[in-house]
């Protein structure tokens, strides 16, 4: 039993080191540190009198507010301190994960009748859609929406784009030539590239879902039998996608061109091609939703990222801005570039059929 | 006598409500959802999901990567176990904690970490095998298979039957196999007619957990499966759930309610089966029993364990070790592409130990709850005749055997205030999650150890005078301690690195470890997840050395 104890007394220390270890940075650049604020978080009390996160002051907005996002938390943790600087009294709690696990969170919350969101940022345009259709979203027009390019909803303001991302090919400069690199999607079913390649999967990826959309619409679903046949594989996500193609496992990769411009300026031997036969592009949307709590924090927030500082934050982050007064994340090639020749997505349709395309591509490519 | 049975029927209804509140009143939420369409009963979830040719393969791929793995994993875990615990073998405690390592590996990890070994292209393994025979243009090892997917499934599973039988092997009353040794029986004899025999409860007991825990695993078949086109029902559930609507929520539950009726089959074969027969093996007597010499056969068997425990302990670990240290993924391990600036960013890393600390609670929180909860349920199961006895144990098993994803999502529905318990965005959903999933681990450890005491020893206490209460706590707790230790440790560890709920379950003000080490993966880098894994798997080590330590050896996994 004495060793027992000395044991549990172990234990003891080294819990209370853990702590030490945690709060001696002190840095709340994390998106998910700040358990030491007193602001009661948003979710908490969705029945009791909620006029504390309303009251609006001189120095903008007070209160707590909730994203569910699906940024890459480094982008996160870049613009937490400039959200702190813009709304000095405002809270913002962030929860990350994939846009199909926002959405699948986002499913279980609006069955219990509690939405925990107060901002919504995931990849998918469909899904705001759905969203809107369901009537979930608020209607509020940015004071900065007209300065915004892209796809956003003109009609009930529900949703505009915040951040560009494109799918594109990617190839390991270790094993394949500039010039011999592939110049289109088409290309990929061509036996010159047989067992080479790897694409993510549309059901794991918001983006991935839609580059599968637009790449059925455009060729059929022959095409995505020809790749499977071609040997093409699914790789998972787009950060195992990414490693696959960066160890040299796969030659050519169908992927984010944000993932590629991170690694390659991290000095792995990747490189992107734009390619002909159209990049495909999803403006990401944000949107509040309508049993948000603090709505004027909501706004305020929107407004601050559609706003050349929260779009410059976007480029950081290897995304590109929906603002054309911003420029180009670093290494790629400048949205107007590609975008006369992209392919065209019908996001209605897309939001009624993702399940159907989901499917689709699993029944194809899940059968040898 | 009055007071004595009050007493125990208390705390087994508070074990048994505990258990029907956090797990099967969310299950049941759910299922009852995917009956209902329109707000009226309906059977079209299920006949849009069971119609579907991909979900009617993916029962297949998941019967057949579970029942072959439950084989293997029997197959292995006996010689081992037997090796182990009843013989001379040198080296045999280094062995023990070598073998079951994998274990203490978050599978999705390991997954990775052979998928680095043994892809065809560019795997270590085959680029050793490819350097020494230079006829081999790919492969030979194709981890991206169904033989592949089996392969690392038994790596990460087995430890279930391994510990189940190894315990047993340990607790055995040697009196038997002594008698048939003095009536000339040789080793080989008493191995068949006695120990096999004898050992049969556990071995059942293992190779069930070994299959309602594959047929409910998602990390392994997901990474390993995926690049193979293997779909199991796992990942189909999945993709329903991440399509993101109400609707396929309920198919995705709809679709869960397979593994639900494949854990009743299996649980019900092995009650059935047990059924037959009865056994007690831990009487009041002393049981040391007699360690069989190995004579000739010790160094061979020592070289071929030492070849067994590098395959499955060994090299994951340095694959995940040398991924750890490369600069860029792009160049592989070479000396001039070495750094230990992953290690220094992940360790000075305030979110590291703040979500290390996160998991450590509430894992401790749950496998304490787990093992207390546990206990009683098995006691009831096994130690009582009260009506309906065994139904508690299947209801853990059951929610042991639905999907993460899927409990994950009843949490939310039932806890988000709507029923009057508001845990959801707390720290305590992670315990309840943690909890729920894996007591199981902790009821099949403490029944089988509890099969094993012979009711001579409890009679005696009770007729000593003693209450319900001390009897419970000095003589079977201590008798079947080290059995509950051990399932401690079981629902400790995957409560510690767990994925699949941890990343719906999460909030800011409770981030776990296993959250940490996906995001790592998904967002940063192949190179810092390895480090945290590596990180994670140290941890647990030290955790279980320490166990041993202190109990002088009697506790470890």
């Amino acid at each position: 039993m004495k060793r027992f104890a000395v044991v549990l007394s172990l234990l003891l220390v080294l819990s209370t080191a853990l702590a030490g270890c945690g709060g001696s940075s002190g840095s709340s650049s994390n998106p998910s540190s700040g358990s030491n604020t007193t602001t009661p978080p948003a979710t908490s009390g969705q029945s009791s009198g909620s006029t504390s996160g309303q009251t609006q002051t001189a120095s903008g907005p007070s209160g707590s507010i909730m994203i569910y996002t699906s940024i890459y938390p480094d982008i996160i943790n870049l613009v937490s301190p400039e959200l702190e600087k813009a709304f000095p009294n405002l809270k913002v709690e962030w929860f990350q994960g994939g846009t199909e696990q926002v959405t699948a969170k986002m499913a279980a919350e609006i069955e219990a009748g509690k939405i925990g969101a107060d901002l919504l940022m995931v990849a998918d345009p469909s899904y705001y859609v759905y969203l809107k259709n369901r009537d979930l979203l608020m209607s509020y027009k940015s004071e900065n929406f007209d300065a915004v390019a892209v796809d956003k909803d003109t009609e009930g303001y529900a949703y505009t784009g915040v951040r560009i991302s494109n799918v594109v090919i990617g190839y390991n400069t270790n094993l394949v030539k500039p010039e011999e690199a592939p110049k289109t999607f088409r290309e990929l079913t061509d036996p010159k590239w047989k067992d080479q390649v790897v694409i993510v999967d549309p059901t794991l990826s918001g983006t991935a879902l839609v580059s599968t959309y637009a790449l059925s619409e455009k060729y059929g679903w022959e095409y995505f039998e020809q790749l499977r046949d071609n040997g093409a594989v699914i790789g998972g996500g787009n950060s195992s996608t990414e490693t696959k193609l960066v160890t040299g496992e796969f030659k050519v990769a169908v992927i984010l061109e944000e993932n590629l411009l991170k690694v390659k300026d991290r000095g792995e031997p990747v490189d992107i091609v734009y390619p002909e036969d159209g990049v495909i592009i999803v403006p990401s949307p944000i949107g509040i939703l309508k049993t948000t709590q603090n709505a004027e924090a909501a706004k305020a927030v929107v407004d601050w990222w559609l706003s050349p500082e929260g779009q410059k934050a976007i480029v950081t982050g290897w995304m590109h801005s929906v603002r054309t007064d911003v420029e180009s994340p670093k290494g790629a090639q400048p949205l107007a570039s590609f975008a006369p020749g992209a392919m065209k997505v019908n996001w209605e349709d897309l939001a009624a059929r993702s399940g159907e395309v989901k499917d689709k591509f699993v029944e194809i490519m899940g059968t040898k | 006598m009055r007071f004595n049975f009050d007493a125990k029927s208390v705390a087994i209804a508070l074990a048994v409500a505990v258990l029907l509140v956090f797990g099967i009143f969310p299950i049941a939420l759910l299922v009852i959802d995917a009956f209902i369409v329109d707000g009226h009963f309906s059977l079209d979830n299920f006949r849009e999901v069971y119609v579907n040719k991909s979900n009617l393969m993916a029962v297949w791929n998941t019967v057949k990567a579970s029942g072959l793995t439950m084989l293997f994993s029997t197959a292995i875990s006996f010689p081992l176990a037997w090796l182990v615990g009843r013989t001379d073998l040198p080296f045999k405690n280094v062995f023990r904690t070598l073998i079951i390592t994998p274990y203490m590996i978050p599978p999705f990890i390991g997954a990775f970490a052979w998928g680095y070994l043994a892809n065809p292209r560019i795997g270590y393994l085959n680029q050793w095998i490819r350097a020494v025979f230079p006829f081999f243009e790919q492969g030979p090892i194709n981890i991206y298979s169904m033989n592949g997917m089996v392969w690392v499934l038994v790596l990460f599973y087995f430890p279930f039957s391994f510990l189940s039988i190894s315990r047993a092997l340990e607790k055995m009353d040697p009196s038997l196999e002594e008698a048939a040794r003095i009536s000339g029986a040789g080793p080989l004899r008493v191995l068949r007619n006695i120990t096999i025999p004898l050992t049969a409860p556990a071995i059942a007991a293992g190779a069930l957990l070994v299959f309602v825990a594959v047929a409910s695993a998602f990390g392994i078949p997901s990474i390993i499966g995926g690049q193979a086109r293997i779909q199991v029902v796992t990942t189909r559930i999945i993709s329903y759930v991440y399509v993101g609507t109400t609707e396929a929520m309920h198919e995705a539950t709809a679709l869960a309610v397979v593994l639900l009726m494949l854990s009743i089959a299996v649980l019900w074969f092995s009650n059935w089966y047990l059924a037959k027969r009865e056994y007690f093996t831990l009487a009041g007597k002393s049981t040391r029993p007699t360690l069989v010499e190995l004579g000739p056969w010790k160094w061979p068997l020592v070289a071929v364990f030492a070849i067994v425990c590098f395959v499955f302990a060994i090299l994951p670990i340095m694959a995940l070790v040398m991924t750890s240290l490369v600069k860029t993924m792009g160049r592989g391990f070479a000396f001039d592409n070495l750094t230990l600036d992953v290690w220094r960013s992940v360790l000075a890393d305030d979110a590291t130990w703040r979500t290390l600390r996160t998991s450590l609670y509430s894992s401790v929180l749950a496998a304490t709850g787990g093992t207390l909860v546990g206990l009683l349920i098995a006691y009831l199961k096994v130690k009582t005749r009260m009506r309906f006895r065994t139904i508690p144990d299947f209801l853990a098993t059951f929610t042991n055997a639905t999907p993460g994803i899927v409990l994950a999502l009843g949490l939310i529905l039932a806890f988000s205030g709507k029923f009057g318990l508001n845990l959801y965005g707390t720290f305590w959903i992670l315990v309840v999650a943690y909890f729920v999933r894996h007591l199981s681990y902790a009821v099949r450890q403490a029944a089988a150890a509890l099969e094993q005491v012979h009711p001579s020893l409890e009679e005696a206490a009770l007729s000593s005078g003693a209450s319900w209460l001390r009897l419970f706590k000095d003589v079977t707790i201590p008798l079947v301690g080290p059995s509950v230790v051990g399932g401690w440790f079981l629902v400790f560890m995957p409560s510690f690195y767990e994925l699949t709920m941890s990343v719906l379950l999460y909030s800011s003000k409770a981030t776990p470890a296993g959250y940490h080490l996906y995001h790592l993966s998904s967002y940063a880098s192949p190179q810092s997840a390895a480090v945290l894994s590596v990180l994670i798997l140290i941890l647990v080590l030290i955790g279980n050395l320490l166990m041993r330590w202190a109990s002088r050896g009697r506790v470890s996994l």
